[in-house]
């Protein structure tokens, strides 16, 4: 013992730990260290990793109740630009996207790897917001800003918090706070005002739950926060429930599912560009995009597997066909243990023609396997609110 | 009652004699978090001192369990195979790892009584 130290920084995000470098603290550390977190480095942030309970009893419990998660570390910036601007940048449908509405989507390098994935919301005519993920904003926001040139800004917004409040108990918690919330259907957001503070609040989140994001100012997280942890059925959660929760709802992480080495039809996340766009382009990285699946990318697909037993499979592990011999056929990019399904769980990269339904596998790290099934994705199905 | 000895690697070790009953120490299951899983030696098993006697799965990662001392694996705790969450509840108590029968009489340097390892854990942390 502890190969967990490193265990933990690896299988998060694949992040350097960078040992000597002062980490940041998101706004709720004081909080976090008051109920007793555990923390680990992630991204040069300090994170609250899992609390006294476990991250079982938060994963749990953002099933079954509601989890409040500080999500601050994760870059949130205005991004001003004419929407024809926006879509040569990303391969998404920002021109039709509603004012109030958000998408989720690609941004992809020119040789069509995907540099991360992100969040956008349309506040007005050629008014965006981005949330992107905390190990990419610096290469993220100067890619953005390079393909911008004097066609658009992109503002980092470094003062705004960011909370998550997922799970079926989240709507009843906020409701009283935020008149007319539960109305708001799954990814669209609106402005609300709470303590005389703007709370720039979204129907999101990557846990599959239905539940909420709260951007505002960091000044005010901690107070939001404790009055939202004082309702019975709120339970703090931290970065390893996060991280349970998005694989059993089927939804990568970037630097684990995919990387800039992976594209978007390799990575199952061709849905997010518009079938016209594919084919049409615009965008930047179409030719890369375009190249990768002419030189066969789509010859592995990712797929969702699950483990026998209750043994955890690991990030990293190669994936046999259930002899066990001969080449790999694939790799673990991310694992878990997920409490509401009945088996661990993992996500990887499988030779097309092995991916029959049921399809079973050995997972193999040296000399030691397990054999898993093949499953689809998502593990669990979503409880997103259409209205 | 036999008191516990703790190695500088977290296990705990119990000695009645010739026999000593071995699992990790409760701040080892408070760093390792939710256990899922632990792997028992064979009844027979040689083990040396400070030598791989089993593993110990956390959501995480997995995680050696060195044998304090050496000598002949001759109980489990099928409790802990059952119910690996036993060991986050009471890791120094029912969540006891294996038994063994001691290869050596000699009592060793290098394990620390409980105020020693509290300062030794107390230390790692600051």
């Amino acid at each position: 013992m502890f190969s967990w130290a490193e265990g933990a920084c690896a299988s998060l995000g694949k992040e350097l730990c960078l040992s000597g470098t002062k980490l940041s603290s998101t706004p709720l550390y004081s909080l976090h260290k008051a109920l007793g977190a555990h923390f680990a480095p992630f991204a040069g942030f300090d994170m609250a990793l899992r609390f006294p309970d476990g991250v079982l009893a938060e994963h749990r419990a953002v099933r079954a109740q509601a989890g409040l998660f500080d999500v601050s570390h994760m870059g949130q910036a205005e991004l001003v630009a004419a929407p024809n601007v926006m879509e040569a940048i990303f391969p998404m449908a920002l021109s039709s996207l509603k004012a109030g509405a958000m998408r989720y989507g690609l941004l992809l390098a020119d040789d069509g790897g995907i540099v991360d994935d992100v969040m956008i919301v349309r506040l007005g005519e050629e008014k965006f917001r981005i949330i992107v993920n905390a190990s990419r904003r610096a290469e993220d926001y100067a890619l953005i800003t390079a393909r911008l040139g004097d066609e658009g800004t992109l503002n980092p917004l470094p003062d705004l918090a960011l909370l998550a409040l997922q799970g079926p108990l989240a709507v009843s918690r906020l409701a009283p706070l935020f008149s007319g919330l539960e109305a708001m259907p799954f990814m669209t957001a609106r402005q609300f005002e709470w303590q005389q503070v703007p709370v720039l609040v979204s129907r999101s989140g990557y846990t599959g739950e239905d539940g909420f994001e709260l951007s505002l100012p960091a000044d005010h997280a901690e107070s939001l926060a404790r009055l939202l942890l004082d309702g019975a059925g709120i339970v703090p959660a931290g970065l390893a429930a996060r991280d349970s929760l998005r694989l059993e709802a089927g939804l990568c992480l970037y630097g684990e599912d995919m990387d800039c080495t992976i594209g978007a039809a390799r990575a199952g996340l061709l849905w997010t560009i518009p079938k016209a766009r594919r084919e049409q382009g615009g965008f930047a990285g179409f030719d890369g995009f375009k190249q990768r699946v002419a030189e066969g990318e789509t010859n592995y697909r990712r797929v969702g597997l699950m483990l026998e037993g209750a043994r955890p499979a690991r990030a990293g592990w190669k994936i046999h066909l259930p002899d066990g011999e001969g080449e790999a056929i694939g790799w673990i990019s991310s694992a878990c243990v997920a409490p509401t399904s009945p088996h661990p769980l993992a996500m990887g990269y499988v030779r097309r023609e092995a991916c029959q339904p049921d399809a079973m596998f050995f997972l193999k790290q040296g000399e030691r396997g397990l054999p898993a099934k093949l499953h689809p994705l998502p593990f669990r199905p979503h409880n997103y609110y259409r209205g | 009652m036999a008191e516990k000895l703790y190695s500088s690697q977290h296990e705990w070790i119990e000695i009645s004699g010739q026999t000593a009953r071995i699992g990790i120490s409760h701040y080892a299951q408070d760093q390792l978090g939710d256990i899922v899983f632990v792997e028992l030696p064979e009844i027979g098993r040689k083990v040396a001192a400070g030598g791989e006697a089993a593993i110990v799965e956390s959501v995480k990662a997995a995680s050696e369990v060195y044998a304090p001392l050496a000598g002949e694996v001759i109980a489990v705790n099928q409790a802990i195979a059952d119910d690996p969450a036993l060991v986050n509840r009471d890791a120094e108590g029912e969540g006891w790892f294996m038994e063994i029968s001691l290869a050596n009489a000699e009592l060793p340097q290098n394990l620390m009584k409980a105020d020693a390892y509290q300062a030794f854990i107390a230390q790692q942390d600051s």
